[in-house]
């Protein structure tokens, strides 16, 4: 009983140690349980559920399965959605890293470009967030139109303007105009290609603050050691930058994982399916819940990418800390 | 090249430099356009018609003025436009002399010896002096519901020996004939078609008015009913089975013969002594031709096609084809670029006076053609035709066809409430959890990044069951209102918010906090006074950030919303689902999504961008 007080007084203590500590985090600890931690909860629960059309209207109280949506979509290989499920894995994989490191080295590239003194560096500079500043819904309906096979500024700039088929046929161009968004690997690079444009702005802008935070002595002392330009990026800049590029990449894995709007709104204009090449695990999750009417399983494939991300993120979030910290 | 790289190498260091700063610079430039271009290229084509997308052309097109009508007035030659111009160019050099403009719809026009007339359907009745330019005009009542759309034609007759004009619409169901006095236009009748129709079909309407030897003639579907203009009285009705078909578009009385002829879409008909005969049809052609305008002279019956005239004689027998309209491109002052351009176009009118047929061409020309020696003599180009087909009719259909507006509205409610209390909330967490080392700090730290691990689309099914269940308990409404999206958006950008602002914290040095306390401030005060002044532009910053991400937001307005409190991305995806193949509407809708932030993005730049930098590189 002894015990039981002394604990209590404890916490009374620490509470009036931090009292405002407490009242300040209240209202966001009152967000993250009612928004974050009880949908979530719900989420996994559902995932055990076999939830569709007609139990929806159950509920949590929908007939339950165990684990059969996990062993469907992992393991049961005459199951519909795990097919478009491992697409959507080697497609978000690729899509992930690619854009986050298209992203970041693209905007390495225009950060020590800007890097320098001229005329106007900030109005460039503004100029060059313009991409990040357009809607991603935007994005993906711009891009979608341009594109297209025949009306596609793109296919008219590479065919009529450039006329690449006359001289890049040994790369095995051929002399149509291709489709972009049917459903061969070339959906996967109209996909990456808006979303690097869409992206690269603001790991630019990252970069360059850091750039600049750099101390001139380096540099100029390397100059006297005889080092090239790539010498003393590689050696100077790139190592100072660390931190910089650490948290981009965490985050630009994260934001890439779950990217869903551009997909969405390219395709069909956002009512289609992107076809074996085009679907990322955000479309693949929400086309199995809401066009297939299957909740259960969109919980459980968003689970796993959950844990999956988790874990990633964790490892990353070690090395990060290590970086802040040495 | 290689050559150029090692002299770059032996050059004086200073010389290097700039040489290289030229390169970067035209990287840069290079870069700069190439980024910039789909942004462009969406406002670009926001204003593009979507028939000039649609056929994969890359630039505003020429639009052409229909020329509707062209006439000799002394040595100078009158124009008038669709859209309702009166132009006298001059006859020899082709020069602009004088114009009128009353921006018209549905116009049509005649010409007596002293005035040209005009009429539209939504300006009513104009008439012109043709010396003096003096003009006058006469709105209409047209007496009934008229949807401008789906008005044909505005269709008018003169008489200037008794001096009237008739005028009436091509417009179904509509059978008024409002007859005017030519001096002082004033309404002297109204003639009623349907109601001395014999019998009455379904469907009824005008296609022409002809008037000739003191007989009107009005072209219906029905038949032709000729009425005497002195007495008023119907005098006989020309029937036809194919009239229910095909309109008649055309009359014209050849004196010499004493034959009406009349044409439909693709045949011409004679009549002559209560006998209706069809004279020629194009549906034996093996190609197909529209026949848009007819006239008959001595040369024969010129016939107005889709790709130049077709000559006939009066009986009917075909004599030849002038199809090809050499028009020779001239440009805006009529100088010649180069002779001999074959131009596809509509006939709108023929005139024949001698050898020499006065046209006017859907493409925005006006041409004299001669009969002797089959050649085009000259051909005059509207002024108009140098404007660019450029659209700003886009943006209107846009909103007439969505409420745009209300969306806009909804969105920076929605988006602006959403910033500012995930601001406030952010705000304070993030400090405590930056300044105070509490139990459960580094938990909640931990569960704050955690959360960003949660695909939305697993919490939507229940977010959306939590709405309901809190209406239903509580009675506040929650789906489909701003409140709930606020609710919910507030909530799901906070994590972010709270981590981007701990740096911003966290760069605030402990000095100056510790100097506070030592003068005897609360943690409340210091928290007030000093800490918040200080990293406010980080919290702006951070506040037009997610500003922005709500902006973007599709997926939880998507369900959560209702048609009054739709934000823009639900409305464009709405909007996107029925008007699939609108190019133009589909990229002026994206430009109107995006211009308010960029314009929001452009004001606070500054701020945004050494917010988000100071935020990230902490040293």
């Amino acid at each position: 009983m002894a015990k039981t007080r002394k604990i209590i007084n404890t916490i009374i203590e620490t509470y009036h140690k931090y009292r405002l500590a407490y009242i300040f985090i209240m209202p966001a600890v009152f967000c993250l349980i009612l928004l974050h931690l009880l949908p979530l909860l719900q989420g996994i629960w559902m995932s055990l559920l076999q939830m569709d059309q007609f139990t929806i209207s159950e509920y949590l109280g929908a007939p339950f399965v165990g684990w059969k949506n996990y062993y469907d979509v992992l393991f049961n290989s005459a199951s519909p959605v795990r097919l478009g499920f491992i697409s959507a894995v080697r497609n978000t994989i690729f899509y992930a890293i690619i854009v986050t490191f298209g992203t970041l080295s693209i905007g390495m590239i225009v950060a020590q470009m800007l890097n320098r003194q001229f005329k106007g560096r900030n109005v460039l500079r503004g100029l060059f967030l313009f991409p990040w500043i357009v809607p991603t819904f935007v994005v993906g309906m711009l891009w979608g139109f341009m594109w297209q096979k025949e009306t596609g500024i793109i296919n008219i700039i590479l065919y009529d303007i450039l006329q690449i088929h006359t001289w890049l046929g040994w790369l095995g161009v051929s002399a149509d105009k291709p489709f972009w968004l049917m459903g061969d690997p070339k959906t996967l690079a109209a996909v990456i290609i808006p979303t690097v444009w869409r992206g690269w702005p603001h790991p630019m802008l990252m970069l360059l603050a850091g750039l600049q935070g750099i101390p001139h002595d380096y540099y100029e002392a390397a100059d006297i050691d005889g080092a090239n330009g790539w010498r003393k990026f590689w050696y100077i800049t790139f190592p100072l930058l660390k931190p910089v590029w650490a948290i981009l990449l965490l985050f630009g894995l994260i934001f890439n994982v779950y990217a869903f709007n551009i997909v969405y709104m390219m395709f069909g204009n956002g009512a289609g399916f992107p076809g074996e090449w085009g679907d990322l695990l955000m479309t693949n999750i929400f086309r199995n819940s809401f066009q297939r009417w299957d909740f259960g399983t969109g919980a459980a494939l968003s689970f796993l990418l959950m844990i999956v991300m988790m874990v990633v993120v964790n490892f990353w979030y070690k090395f990060y800390k290590g970086v802040e910290e040495g | 090249m290689r050559q150029f790289w090692r002299d770059l190498r032996t050059m004086p260091f200073h010389v290097y430099k700039k040489v290289m700063d030229r390169v970067y610079n035209v990287l840069m430039y290079t870069t700069l356009v190439v980024v910039l271009f789909p942004i462009f290229w969406m406002v670009f084509n926001a204003f593009m018609n979507n028939n000039d997308i649609v056929q994969g052309k890359i630039f505003f097109q020429r639009a052409p003025t229909n020329v509707l009508f062209t006439e000799k007035v002394g040595g100078k030659l009158l124009v008038c436009t669709r859209d309702g111009s009166i132009n006298y160019l001059d006859l020899d050099t082709g020069r602009l002399l004088q114009r009128r403009r009353f921006k018209t719809n549905n116009t049509n026009y005649v010409s007596d010896d002293k005035y040209v007339w005009l009429s539209a359907a939504d300006k009513g009745l104009i008439r012109v002096d043709k010396e003096t330019f003096a003009v006058k005009k006469m709105r209409i009542k047209w007496n009934a519901k008229l949807d401008f759309n789906k008005i044909s034609k505005t269709l008018l007759a003169v008489d200037p020996q008794s001096g009237k004009v008739w005028l009436t619409l091509g417009y179904l169901d509509y059978d008024k004939i409002f007859e005017f006095d030519r001096e002082t236009m004033q309404l002297r009748n109204v003639y009623q078609v349907l109601s001395q129709m014999p019998d009455f079909f379904d469907k009824f309407s005008i296609g022409n008015i002809y008037y000739h030897g003191g007989r009107l003639y009005i072209a219906t579907n029905l038949g032709v009913v000729v009425v005497n203009t002195a007495t008023l009285a119907q005098e006989k009705i020309i029937e036809h089975p194919d009239f229910e078909n095909s309109d008649i578009r055309y009359l014209a009385y050849d004196e010499a013969t004493e034959t009406l002829f009349m044409n439909s879409f693709s045949k011409v008909y004679a009549y002559r002594n209560g006998v209706l005969r069809q004279i020629y049809s194009t549906a034996d052609l093996d190609y197909f031709v529209q026949i848009g305008y007819m006239t008959v002279s001595d040369a024969g019956l010129i016939l107005g096609t889709g790709n130049g005239f077709t000559r006939l004689a009066k009986t009917g027998q075909y004599l030849e084809d002038i199809t090809t309209p050499l028009f020779d491109n001239v440009n805006k002052k009529g100088k010649l670029i180069n002779k001999g351009v074959y131009v596809n176009s509509d006939v709108n009118y023929a005139q024949v006076i001698g050898e020499q047929i006065y046209v006017a061409t859907s493409v925005g020309r006006a041409a004299i053609y001669n009969l002797q020696t089959k050649a085009v003599e000259k051909t005059y180009l509207m002024d108009k035709a140098g404007f660019l087909n450029i659209f700003w009719r886009n943006f209107i259909d846009l909103f007439y066809n969505i409420d745009f507006g209300l969306y806009v509205r909804n969105s920076f409610i929605i988006c602006g409430m959403t910033a500012f209390f995930s601001m406030i909330l952010a705000t304070i967490t993030a400090y405590a959890l930056v300044r105070f080392k509490f139990p459960g700090n580094r938990f909640l730290s931990t569960a704050v990044l955690s959360t960003q691990m949660i695909p939305g689309v697993m919490m939507l099914i229940p977010v959306y069951i939590m709405f309901i269940k809190i209406t239903e308990a509580t009675g506040i409404p929650m789906k489909g209102t701003v409140a709930g999206l606020v609710f919910i958006y507030a909530a799901f950008f906070l994590p972010f918010s709270i981590w981007i602002l701990r740096g911003f914290f966290a760069s605030i040095p402990l000095a100056l906090e510790e100097a506070a306390t030592l003068d005897g401030c609360t943690p409340f005060q210091i928290f007030y006074k000093i800490s918040l002044p200080l990293s406010m532009p980080g919290i702006v910053a951070t506040g037009i950030y997610i500003f922005l991400q709500a902006w973007d937001e599709l997926v939880f307005a998507w369900v959560l919303t209702s048609a009054h409190t739709m934000t823009i991305p639900v409305g464009i995806r709405l909007f996107v689902g029925n008007f699939q193949n609108r190019y133009d509407l589909l990229m002026a809708a994206s430009t109107v999504a995006t211009i308010p932030v960029m314009i929001l993005f452009i004001l606070l730049q500054k701020q945004i961008v050494s917010g988000l930098t100071s935020g990230a590189v902490k040293d």
